[in-house]
């Protein structure tokens, strides 16, 4: 009997007697998104970390996510002070030609007509009954830029910040089949067929100033954009100035690498069952198709504007590369447009506004923050 | 809520038109100066 009794006490410190449905079903959830992954190819670097995160958080009373335990602690100092989103941008910065959207400035308002989607989907939400700041956290997930939905939401909705993490993220790796519909839609066959000049070639200094005018304007004009804008910037300049080699390989790589995979841990912490399980995440889902759907019509629409207007006329297709999602915005457009002309090159034309759709992004939640925190 | 929902997009929307629309104009000039610049000092486009 007594030898039961002390079975019985260690049966009841596993999990096991704690196992409930709800963490088998958010169990799934985390596997769905590692198959999407692994063997989709969905955005691996990011729902590899995030699915596992899911699985291992909704373990019943493992110790992880209580106060001071380990994924509490990445979730408190990388997501909650917001340096993650940050250092992600640095990585990005450092990652990214911003020669395209110079040699062909214009393409800076593609950037921001594809931030429609985050506005109409904002409206949604408002309407799904989420309060402002949770619509604001929702409306952003349209900009397709994963840190800045994040850095958005942890600011002004935390408790939604995984699941509009996922659905930034889920939507990003989607793409290529959200996209091109819209696209074929909204334009004709010739429009689609529209050569575009070679893009000038731009220099080393312009692109070694680019960074600084940048950081002026943007600063300037949206301050609360300033953490994600300066160290998109900086990274940007390590890139570019070429005598900091060793920070830029870091920046790139190293650095990069650690913080997405905190980034994803964090993230799928947020995603435990008592949280997940109930009917709002499918609206976020919903909104969040939404927003994306809207971003590409309005790049779309407005590159078509432009072309009442200018004497060269530009490829309405590369309108839809507003949304950031870099580079695979740009390939759809490269893509949708060899559909209809084979010897059509638009990925590079489409590489201005979908860096202009980073900036966008940013200073669309810089907007959020300055009227709503 | 309709009504600061309409303000707050309708704000937000016209900030990023307007901060990338000036950034635009900046870039612009950017590579105009630089270009009149290297031009009168003989140098050649790109140079720093």
């Amino acid at each position: 009997m007594e030898i039961f009794n002390v079975f019985y006490e260690i049966f009841l410190k596993t999990g096991i007697p704690h196992l409930d449905y709800r963490y088998v079903i958010m169990w799934f959830i985390g596997f769905l998104f590692m198959y999407l992954a692994i063997k989709k190819d969905f955005e691996p670097l990011l729902l590899v970390p995030i699915g596992f995160s899911i699985f291992l958080v909704n373990m019943p009373i493992a110790p992880l996510t209580g106060p001071g335990q380990l994924i509490h602690l990445f979730f408190k100092y990388g997501l909650e002070t917001e340096i993650i989103p940050c250092l992600i941008f640095l990585g990005i910065g450092a990652l990214t030609d911003f020669g395209p959207m110079i040699a062909n400035p214009k393409t800076l308002l593609l950037g921001a007509a594809a931030q429609l989607g985050v506005y109409v989907s904002f409206f949604g939400a408002i309407f799904f009954g989420f309060n402002i700041k949770e619509a604001a956290s929702i409306g952003i997930i349209g900009g397709a830029d994963g840190p800045t939905t994040i850095y958005l939401a942890t600011a002004l909705a935390p408790h939604m910040m995984g699941m509009v993490a996922v659905a930034a993220y889920s939507y990003m790796a989607m793409v290529p089949l959200i996209q091109p519909p819209i696209m074929k839609l909204l334009t004709t066959e010739a429009e689609r067929k529209i050569r575009m000049k070679q893009l000038r070639s731009v220099s080393k200094t312009e692109k070694i100033i680019f960074p600084i005018v940048a950081t002026i304007v943007i600063c300037l004009l949206t301050p609360d954009a300033a953490p994600l804008m300066g160290l998109f910037m900086i990274g940007n300049l390590f890139r570019e100035c070429k005598v900091v080699d060793r920070l830029l390989k870091t920046a790139q790589n190293d650095l990069l690498n650690i913080v997405t995979i905190v980034l994803g841990l964090a993230v799928g912490s947020t995603m435990k069952a008592e949280v997940f399980l109930n009917p709002k995440p499918l609206f976020i889902f919903f909104l969040g198709l939404v927003a994306f759907a809207f971003s590409t019509v309005g790049g779309v629409l407005f590159a078509k504007i432009m072309n009442l207007f200018l004497k060269e006329k530009i490829n309405p297709l590369i309108g839809s590369a507003g949304v950031s999602a870099v580079p695979m915005a740009a390939r759809v457009s490269q893509k949708v447009g060899q559909e209809a002309d084979p010897k059509n090159f638009l990925l590079m034309h489409a590489m201005g506004p979908n860096v202009a759709g980073v900036i966008g992004t940013a200073v669309a939640a810089g907007t959020f923050l300055a009227m709503l925190k | 809520m309709i009504r600061e929902a309409l303000s707050v997009s309708g704000t937000g929307l016209f900030v990023v038109f307007l901060t990338l629309f000036i950034l635009s104009l900046s870039v612009k000039c950017m590579s105009y100066v630089l270009k009149r610049t290297a031009k009168k000092g003989g140098k050649k486009h790109g140079d720093l």
